[in-house]
């Protein structure tokens, strides 16, 4: 297993050094630059003076010498300053990540604890209504856009309870109520589409493994049907969940910026947001990257945990 | 010319308390103030009358971050709403746009080449140490040319440098006449006075030294900016409110939501969502025109159709903009000219507007079949994506220019490839709105040949080649413009000038080389604890420096 983490971990130099060059390049092709929106539509400022400011910015270098000095710079681990505020982006994103971090990783608990028992019900009830209700819940979780929702979730709240949650964000450790306060709803936003798709994975590798010959063994031994669901049955079925839950936490890193945008939550999403509409290069080449480290990290760590809930894993 | 300070004292003598109800109605009529500027007096009266120290907390939700809150060299407004708190210019507006002493408590132009402002003693920076000649000196300098990020603002370029004559008088010495440097002091954007070296002792793009009625206390990228009351301002009695916080709330329906919850004290919203919140007896809300008309812009750049005035004059006779007043801002625009509605006495008059755009579709033909066009052509009408008003309008062009087959595609962009676009002339045309002004001029120099943007726009050259089949005449230019612009820079009467710049705008409107349209109604719905609020014609928070929290 040692040597298998350690493979994996080589692997990540190339990846991520493909995916510097992918990040740099595809925000270089997006048009226009911070000066540009700086100086906005409606600005009594000439070319001239922009070639002036971008020289003083280093934009003005050829792309691949940007490249080079950013990388450079990396490397050293030091991703640079923000480029509207002068703040180093390190800061900025050790301020926004934990947010995020936070609230994936809620949507992922709230996720889970619904939707893996509503999962194995509605397989061992198949085709009763409450399997029916289940799969037509489901794909209407499917169907409801997390911003809709985030969206009505306020409207509803702030029109008939006068509430919606603190703008001030309240780290956990400072008061884990006031915190669980504030992200509930926009970690239930997320959710939802999650908690579908979870429901969805347990009910039809379930109904796959309870008809595997290992499952009827059990049954014809004479074990109680509630230890042959939980001993035998559930936990092969987890796996492929689990491979589901480790690829959406990741997703959910970067795709949770529209509710963050709604709940006013100044997390990763709405970093890498605002930066990418105000061509903070730095700060977007940072954060996206940062956010494939992380995504590429938790695949991995969902690859050791295959190991130890399949040994056949581990030992190929 | 000379200016003293009336308003500022009657404030003043306010604050400390030393007027009555009565007797500050009756000096605010006496002054010629407007009902507006007295009913913000009137509420600071009677906030005051509550007692004096700045109370209370307040959230106002920002529609945009603001990149930084650097003093210099930043056009978006966002960055404003930043920094509008923490720094105070030479010169202010009262609510009605006419010019008010700020810093400098008074000011003149001993000749046609230099400004002289007299500082108002005693004023301290937020570090303590008095604002003196030396600052704002400094101040000038850096206005002029900021350091990067910031871009050179084309309003300050005649400005040659300034001089301290002693601790409080400074000689802003001129290139070239500018009568609009006043009004550019007063509009305070580009014109934040720090202390002398503020550069080298903050990081002035995340902090702020100013004399401003809020210190700043935190900017937080992307999130706030929480600023708490300057105890030592200038105006006693001002700020009124003890905690300024500025959230950054960029979803509409999210504002809505936290209106009614109370999490923020208010916000900008459309014309279309404020309705939702109509009832609510918490909240108030608020309307009022501000500066930015809304403009189609026809680039000359390249040998095209509209190069032809009678072919411009022809669209402009087809675009119907009571149904952009009526589709796109629910019936709260009004029609614009280039110095949009409310600017004081400088924009033409709404009925001269109606009868110049007369909706004539048989003479817009007439004018295309007059150079050979009646078969039209093909053109690519750039806008704003997000919001989309300028796209609605773009649409609205697109079908009425139908009617003399012109055939308009629409084409939404992201906001970075618009700017791109407009700024280096990557157009046919372009939906898009001009901004608040210091001067009046400043709304028709992009029409005056040689400015930064003008040949971008429309190329060298004057109307003067007869239009053939093959070739559509040189780049728009009009010596005729050119020359009124010149006699109205350099004219210091404003009675003179308003005539002038009325005349410049009809022969704009007439020579068309933009379409302008229509200027909508900004609308703000505030907590009612909140008072002395309303819609700022400038676009910007303003209200928020005199503006009381009521608790209860």
């Amino acid at each position: 297993m040692g040597k298998y983490i350690l493979r994996r971990l080589v692997m990540l130099i190339p990846t991520l050094l493909g995916m510097s060059i992918l990040i740099f390049g595809m925000l270089r092709l997006l048009p226009g630059d911070i000066l540009d929106i700086i100086a906005g539509t409606d600005a009594q400022v000439n070319e001239e003076q922009m070639e002036k400011l971008r020289e003083a910015m280093g934009l003005a270098d050829p792309i691949p010498v940007q490249y080079v000095k950013w990388m450079g710079n990396m490397l050293t681990g030091d991703p640079g300053n923000s480029m509207r505020s002068g703040e180093p982006v390190a800061e900025l994103l050790a301020r926004a990540l934990p947010i995020t971090l936070e609230l994936a990783i809620l949507s992922v608990l709230i996720s889970t604890i619904i939707a893996v028992p509503l999962g194995v019900i509605s397989a061992v009830k198949r085709d009763t209504p409450l399997d029916f209700a289940s799969r037509v819940g489901g794909l209407i979780g499917l169907s409801l856009p997390s911003f809709w929702i985030a969206t009505l979730m306020l409207l509803f709240t702030s029109k008939y309870f006068n509430w919606t949650p603190s703008l001030k964000y309240v780290p956990i450790y400072e008061n884990p109520i006031a915190n669980l306060k504030q992200m509930i709803l926009p970690a239930i936003a997320i959710g939802i589409q999650l908690m579908a798709i979870i429901m969805r994975m347990t009910r039809t590798t379930m109904l796959e493994v309870m008809g595997q010959d290992y499952v009827r063994t059990a049954r014809a031994k004479g074990l109680q049907d509630r230890l042959v669901l939980y001993r035998h049955a559930l936990k092969n079925a987890l796996i492929p969940v689990i491979t589901v839950i480790g690829f959406q936490l990741g997703a959910l890193m970067g795709s949770s910026a529209i509710v963050e945008v709604i709940f006013g939550l100044n997390g990763m999403g709405n970093t890498l947001l605002q930066g990418i509409f105000n061509r903070d290069y730095t700060l977007v080449q940072a954060a996206t990257l940062y956010l494939a480290i992380v995504f590429v990290l938790i695949n991995l760590a969902v690859d050791v945990l295959y190991g130890f809930l399949d040994p056949r894993i581990k030992q190929g | 010319m000379q200016y003293h300070d009336d308003e500022m004292r009657l404030l003043g003598d306010l604050m400390r308390g030393r007027v009555s109800r009565r007797s500050l109605v009756k000096r605010g009529v006496a002054l010629g103030l407007s009902t507006a500027a007295l009913g913000t007096l009137v509420k600071a009266y009677d906030i005051s009358a509550q007692g004096g120290e700045p109370s209370g907390e307040v959230v106002y939700a920002l529609e945009q971050a603001p990149p930084n809150i650097a003093p210099f060299g930043g056009v978006s407004q966002a960055q404003a709403w930043g920094n509008e708190h923490i720094y105070d210019s030479l010169l202010a507006w009262d609510p009605d746009l006419n010019i008010i002493p700020a810093l400098a408590e008074a000011w003149e132009a001993p000749d046609n080449m230099s400004y002289i402002f007299t500082l108002r003693q005693g004023v301290l920076f937020h570090n303590g140490n008095e604002m003196k000649a030396a600052d704002v000196v400094y101040s000038i300098t850096n206005a002029v040319t900021p350091p990067p990020p910031g871009v050179a603002i084309g309003q300050l370029a005649r400005i040659a440098g300034a001089e301290a004559i002693d601790d409080y008088t400074v000689k802003v010495n001129l290139t070239e006449p500018d009568p609009a440097i006043p009004g550019v002091f007063a509009w305070s954007r580009y014109t934040s006075i720090v202390p002398d070296g503020i550069h080298d002792q903050i990081n002035v793009l995340t902090e702020g030294i100013g004399t401003g009625p809020y210190k700043v206390v935190e900017y937080v990228q992307d999130d706030r900016i929480v600023y708490e009351a300057n105890t030592d301002y200038w105006i006693e009695g001002v700020p009124c409110i003890a905690n300024l916080t500025l959230k950054v709330l960029g979803d509409e329906q999210a504002r809505v939501s936290n209106l009614r919850s109370g999490e923020i004290d208010g916000g900008i919203l459309s014309a279309d969502v404020v309705v939702t919140l109509e009832g609510d007896e918490n909240l108030e809300t608020q309307s009022g025109l501000y500066a930015a008309p809304r403009v189609v812009q026809l680039s000359t750049a390249k040998d095209v159709p509209w190069r032809i005035k009678q072919v411009r004059q022809a669209i402009s006779k087809c675009i119907d903009r009571n149904l952009i007043i009526s589709n796109v801002y629910a019936g709260e625009a009004e029609l614009t000219g280039p110095i949009p509605p409310g600017y004081g006495e400088y924009p033409i008059p709404n009925d001269r507007l109606a009868e110049l755009y007369t909706v004539d579709i048989e003479g817009a033909k007439a004018l295309m079949a007059e150079v050979g066009m009646e078969s039209g052509f093909s053109v690519e009408l750039q806008s704003i994506a997000t919001p989309r008003h300028t796209t609605l309008i773009a649409e609205i062009f697109k079908e009425n220019l139908k009617a003399i087959n012109i055939d308009v595609t629409v084409q939404p962009l992201e906001i970075g490839q618009f700017a791109e676009n407009v700024g280096n002339g990557s157009y046919e045309w372009a939906s898009t709105g001009r901004g608040m002004r210091g001067d009046p001029a400043h709304f028709v120099i992009d029409f005056r040949n040689g400015t930064p943007l003008n040949t971008t726009w429309f190329a060298d050259g004057g109307n003067t080649g007869t239009p053939t089949a093959s070739t559509f005449g040189p780049g728009w230019q009009s010596t005729a413009i050119d020359e009124l612009y010149d006699a109205a820079y350099a004219e210091l009467d404003p009675a003179k000038r308003v005539p002038m710049y009325r005349e410049l705008q009809e022969m704009i409107i007439d020579e068309a080389p933009h379409i302008y349209t229509v200027q909508d109604k900004r609308f703000q719905v505030v907590n009612k604890r909140l008072t002395g609020m309303y819609v700022a014609y400038d676009l910007t928070n303003r209200p928020l420096r005199t503006a009381c929290a009521v608790e209860g």
